[in-house]
């Protein structure tokens, strides 16, 4: 908090104690949401599952040669044997842990700008915003998997979980803008905004401090979400062959490996990494539901 | 060369009216299975007439004509195999089928100097709208693969090894003389490809091919653009779609001797393999033979009822090549450690042996294992053997040290990394680089995977952008053009830039006979001098599959052929037993 | 309205350019076709390509030129062209995949086909999506209502490539067992089928039955919880809780004043749902082998053929436009209380 005129900081202040209350009963509101919590655990054993997993476990996600090829599940190896002689627990584990990396930055990336150019359009209004929206239709109007994997085709090595992740943080902010320029169109004209700037408030303090801030359910949402739609992406993207690429892994990757085995003996290729990847959007779009119902009551689908 | 038949007469015999007697001397009906000992007759049954099939393409084409750098394409070629008039097809023994419809004797080598051959069109060979095939139509192949612009200005052939070497084509009658310049020597006179498009249909057309080279350039584009009308083959084209499909209905006005007996034959492209074998198990397609094979495909392919599979070395052959312009690399010593350290039989092991169970590895760049001009010099050099203990041995020779991590050091005291590069959607190639990597690891030498996305590698091979790369070279039974375009210093596919004036005057020998066995004898002293050279690392044929319904008879891969399955289909058919 | 129309229209010009620019700069600049069609064909001949041959390549797709010159002859055909190029005079420019094969026709022909597969998927999906948001919001909080929600939930979490796949195989098992072929997986009509537009439809039924429920299942969930929103508010509003208390019927109600007014929002949404899905319909094109515009973005995309990827963009660009003018359109004429400026 900068030192600017008292009557900001005695704003602020009342501002924090308000929002406290307001998060404490957006919690209550959000363990109320049965779907919700029973996904957040989950969520959360997936979590644990990638990242602490791989310390727990055996073998990791590399060739071995005293792994034998296509063994079917068994207490040895639980999901079971690729055909290089890879166990699939492993692989699960690195690949999930790789494919929720994607995720993260993805949502936490296209949040951060979509929430600043969205912030930034419906702040300055006018030219700035015409500008900042035309370009936004640009972004619309472009086939999203076609951009994102002629980009993907683009890099001249092996596509690793971080060039993908930059490449649909780049491409996937657009909805997160949109939705916190509608917000921030409202919020500028309120009293704590005008009284902000006649404190004689930078326009970046009153964008970052004030108006994110005050938008801050719209944009929780939205980066829940955004994690279900980066892992959707970019298995998507993997099975037309222009996802991330071995020596690096992804959920994407195992399926596309997988190829056709669905429905012969080596079926737990397809499905489980196929389950992995629902169990995490499905249990991110609950939360994310769940989140909004608990930010946002007016919006409530699903209650309880 | 006493092994070129004229088989037209023996297929006829086998596989049409009198079965019992012919062949293996058994007459009931072979299948798939059998082609590992009978490469020419399994498969085999007896037809009944008519039948209508579908076979599917593993990819695609935009471009009819075959000339050109754009038609240049191994799907259209098989696309077209019902109508384009071939000189002839290897068979899956290797022994060379002149075009039954349009030759009625084999090539004959006239004149050694200059080389002058003569062909003697069959009586009635026709393009299938009544005009038959004459000397004009050898001229017109001549000029558009000539790549000389007084006699085809803007064409954009594919290849010009034979057309640039032409000096004259004269006819009389039935026959064409082909007289080539003082250059040429090829022993591989008789496989040359002689027609391609119908003359009289570009004149017909408005092209002056014969006196304007631009007329001719023209006349190339436009046959590009055009389905083929006409055929020389037992098929003709009744309905097509660049790219997506093609529709024969038997030819009548054919002049090969074979019985025809499919009425009609769809060839239609299919995007993936794994489409393919679905289809085939739906009902939906008979057939296809597809340049890739996974071992996917194959327990799908072992539980389908009612259709055969077999899989053995395809086309094309897997190697593993070093840059010697690596600045590690470029030490022969070195070279020869890596190879020696790599080791192809658990790497095949691990890859191509789910696929083929039988398959062995390859160790003769230019002849494939079963040839009759095979040699294997390979082995006792101990390249590919993973003999990690020998290739140290070497290594400590040449004053190269390891540090306290076991890290390779140059002897300069460099520490030794690579590269090594694959095609991402290649999963064989892939898998070859994470072994090679581990085995390398071995010898103290640290390696990179880098995956080429698949539409690159021409241009990551053309900018020489790798250590190690692993990719495919077509395996056909032509050699004489191949040592110099893979090893010629300078030439444009000798992407590891090696440069051995030896082996520059051995592949110059290559050349400079007429005689096949000769010629193949010194094909065989550079391929012993490159792998002194320690350049490349041929792994194995790579493998591929044809499937076909149980309904057709007669169809069988050929490895030989670049039409594969489709190289005799003036023989398919389908049983009566369906 | 008209003035409005147009408006929209001029507006969607220099959206347009701008990403075909930025298109055309991220697919065109890190692409060598010629280095890899040569290279191919030594693969294939075994032979060496002329140097003559090579420069001809590079002339006749316009790589002589540098990436901005390029997007300039694409857009105008301005300069020194071989009338083959330059999207105002109607021109595609030259596909890398060859002559036999120009962009304008390929485009054309794929337009309907990809329309075909997307137009029955969303009519489908939309009308389950009613349904099943109807009941829902009628019996909120009932098992029904959770289990629907549950299921839309699912289908959303799919991907919908997994999705195909399974459809795929199991249409071959039901035909297995059915021992017929009810069920075509690849393709979209029987091979080079010709009759009239009856003969066509009834022709590709078999081919289009499962795909069409797979992009049916992918895209109804989303419109399916709109529709139970919407229905919600609008049985909770002042007008119906009035009809109610008038003693209406219970059904006559829902019927006569709350559907009627909770189907706006989806009516509007459905010219969106549909340029959306033609997008969407890459990956179903791919698996079931329709040869639509999806996938030929696709393979264009793998082969560096910038000049069909243009293509692509342009139309799809296009599509989602009026998709969205449509939706907006819609919105006035159904909702009295919006006009048009």
């Amino acid at each position: 908090m900068s030192n600017t005129a008292a009557s900001n900081r005695l704003e602020s202040e009342a501002l924090t104690s308000k929002e406290r209350g307001q998060w404490e009963m957006v919690l209550r509101r959000f363990f109320r949401h049965r779907a919700a919590v029973v996904s957040m655990v989950v969520f959360v054993i997936v979590v644990l599952f990638a990242y602490v997993g791989p310390f727990l476990w055996t073998w990791d996600y590399k060739i071995h040669s005293e792994i034998p090829s296509w063994a079917s599940p068994s207490m040895d190896h639980p999901f079971g044997t690729d055909k290089a002689g890879r166990d699939m627990l492993g692989a699960m584990m690195q690949a999930t842990k790789q494919s929720l990396n994607v995720a993260l930055v993805v949502a936490v990336g296209s949040t951060v700008i979509g929430a600043l150019y969205g912030a930034i359009a419906g702040f300055y209004r006018g030219w700035v915003d015409s500008i900042l929206m035309r370009f936004l239709d640009i972004m619309f109007v472009i086939p999203f998997l076609v951009i994102t994997g002629a980009l993907a085709g683009a890099i001249d090595t092996s596509v690793r979980w971080y060039h993908m992740a930059i490449i649909l943080a780049i491409f996937g902010w657009t909805s997160i803008a949109r939705a916190v320029r509608a917000e921030v169109l409202s919020l500028r004209e309120k009293e704590f905004i005008e009284a902000a700037r006649s404190a004689g408030g930078s326009d970046w303090h009153i964008i970052v401090k004030h108006l994110i801030p005050n938008t801050m359910s719209v944009i929780i949402v939205s980066a829940t979400l955004q994690i279900a739609f980066a892992i959707l992406s970019e298995t998507t993207l993997s099975f037309l062959g222009l996802g991330i690429q071995s020596p690096d892994t992804s959920l994407g990757l195992l399926i596309d490996a997988a190829g056709a085995s669905a429905f012969n003996e080596h079926w737990y290729l397809f499905y489980i990494p196929g389950v992995m990847i629902i169990l995490i959007a499905l249990t991110i779009n609950f939360i994310g539901d769940g989140l909004r119902d608990a930010m946002d009551p007016r919006q409530a689908m699903v209650r309880r | 060369m006493k092994r070129h038949h004229m088989a037209a007469v023996a297929a006829f015999a086998c596989t049409s009216l009198v079965l019992a007697g012919c062949g293996q001397g058994d007459a009931s009906t072979s299948s798939l299975d059998d082609c590992l000992t009978d490469a020419t007759g399994c498969n085999e049954g007896e037809r009944v007439d008519g039948g209508e099939i579908t076979w599917a393409l593993d990819g695609s084409w935009g471009s009819w004509n075959q000339n050109t750098a754009e038609g240049n394409n191994a799907y259209v070629s098989m696309a077209l195999v019902g109508m384009w008039p071939y000189t002839g097809q290897f068979d899956p023994a290797g022994d060379f089928i002149v075009n039954e419809g349009l030759f009625e004797t084999e090539p004959e080598l006239v004149s050694e100097d200059p080389v002058t051959v003569e062909y003697t069109l069959k009586a009635g060979a026709n393009w299938g709208d009544g005009t038959d095939i004459s000397v004009d139509d050898f001229i017109y192949h001549w000029y558009a693969t000539s790549g000389d612009a007084a006699l085809c200005d803007g064409c954009e052939p594919a290849n010009t090894t034979r057309g640039s070497q032409v000096a004259s084509i004269d006819g009389d009658g039935s026959t064409v003389t082909v007289t080539y310049k003082a250059d040429y020597h090829s022993a591989e006179w008789q496989y040359e490809e002689v027609l391609s498009q119908p003359a009289h249909v570009a004149e017909d057309q408005g092209f002056d091919w014969k006196n304007d080279p631009k007329a001719m350039a023209g006349a190339e584009a436009y046959f590009s653009e055009t389905v083929p009308s006409w055929t020389t083959g037992p098929f003709k084209i009744e309905q097509a779609t660049a790219g997506d499909f093609v529709i024969y209905t038997r030819n009548d006005d054919w002049a090969g001797d074979t019985e025809v007996t499919l009425d009609k034959i769809t060839f239609k492209v299919f995007d993936g393999l794994d489409s393919i074998v679905t289809s085939l198990r739906n009902g939906e397609i008979e057939g296809a033979s597809p340049f890739s094979v996974t071992s996917e495909a194959i327990t799908q392919l072992e539980g389908a009822e009612g259709t055969s599979y077999a899989v053995a070395g395809g086309p094309s052959w897997e190697h593993i090549d070093l840059n010697t312009q690596n600045e590690f690399l470029s030490d022969q010593v070195l070279r020869k450690a890596v190879l020696t350290a790599i080791d192809l039989e658990n790497i095949i092991e691990r890859t191509y042996a789910f696929v083929q169970s039988d398959i062995e590895r390859k160790n003769n760049h230019l002849f494939r294992n079963n040839s009759e001009y095979y040699a294997d010099y390979l082995s006792a050099t101990g390249q590919g053997s993973g003999d990690i203990e020998m290739a140290r041995a070497d290594l400590e020779a040449a004053d190269y040290t390891w540090d306290s991590d076991g890290t390779l050091l140059t002897p300069d005291g460099d520490p030794v990394t690579l590269d090594f590069r694959y095609s991402e959607s290649k999963d064989n190639r892939k898998i070859t680089g994470e072994l090679t990597q581990a085995t390398l690891a071995d010898l103290g030498i640290e390696v990179t995977l880098r995956a080429i996305p698949d539409a690159d590698l021409g241009q990551v091979l053309g900018e020489a952008d790798f250590d190690m790369i692993n990719f495919g070279w077509s395996s056909d039974p032509l050699f004489v053009g191949s040592a110099s375009q893979y090893w010629g210093t300078g030439s444009g596919s000798n992407f590891g830039g090696l440069e051995d004036p030896e082996l520059d005057s051995l592949i110059a020998d290559i050349n400079g006979t007429l005689d096949y066995e000769d010629a193949a004898e010194r094909a065989n002293a550079a391929v012993q001098q490159v792998i002194n050279d320690a350049y490349v690392l041929p792994i194995v044929d790579t493998p591929v599959v044809v499937m076909v319904s149980d309904r057709l008879v007669n169809v069988r891969d050929n490895w030989a052929s670049q039409q594969r399955a489709a190289y005799n289909i003036a023989e398919w058919g389908v049983t009566g037993e369906a | 309205m008209v003035v409005f129309i147009i408006r929209r229209t001029l507006m969607m010009i220099p959206v347009l350019l701008g990403a075909t620019i930025l298109c055309f700069v991220l697919v065109d600049v890190s692409n060598d076709p010629v280095q890899d069609r040569v290279f191919e064909i030594e693969q294939s001949t075994g032979e060496p390509v002329p140097q003559t041959t090579i420069d001809a390549l590079e002339a006749s797709w316009y790589y002589d030129r540098s990436v901005p010159e390029r997007y300039w002859i694409w857009l105008t055909g301005f300069g020194d062209t071989n009338d083959d190029i330059g999207l105002i005079q109607g021109l595609w420019g030259p596909s890398i995949e060859g002559t036999a094969m120009p962009i304008g026709d390929e485009i054309s022909s794929r337009f309907w086909i990809t329309l075909r597969l997307v137009l029955f998927a969303t009519i489908a999906s939309i009308g389950i999506a009613i349904l099943a948001g109807v009941v829902s919001a009628v019996k909120q909080y009932s098992r029904t209502d959770y289990t629907l929600t549950f299921l839309g939930f699912l289908f959303l979490a799919m991907p919908i490539f997994w999705l195909g796949s399974l459809f795929k195989e199991g249409a071959v098992q039901l035909n297995k067992i059915l021992g017929s072929t009810i069920f075509q997986t690849y393709g979209s009509g029987t091979t080079g089928f010709q009759g009239n537009g009856w003969q066509v439809f009834t022709d590709s039924l078999p081919f289009l039955i499962v795909p069409t429920l797979v992009l049916m299942l992918g895209g109804y969930a989303a419109i399916s919880r709109y529709q139970r929103a919407s229905m919600l508010e609008v049985m909770n509003s002042d007008y119906v809780r009035l009809a109610r208390a008038k003693g209406v019927r219970n059904a006559t109600v829902m019927r006569r004043h709350a559907l009627r007014t909770a189907l706006v929002p989806v009516a509007t949404f459905a010219p969106l749902a549909l340029s959306g899905a033609m997008g969407g319909a890459m990956v179903t094109e791919s698996i079931f082998g329709w040869r639509g515009l999806g996938v030929y973005s696709l393979d264009a995309i793998n082969a560096g053929d910038t000049f069909a990827v243009m293509a692509y963009v342009l139309i799809s660009g296009i599509v989602v436009l009026i998709g969205v003018l449509i939706s907006d359109i819609l919105y006035g004429v159904l909702d009295p209380r919006i006009r048009f400026e």
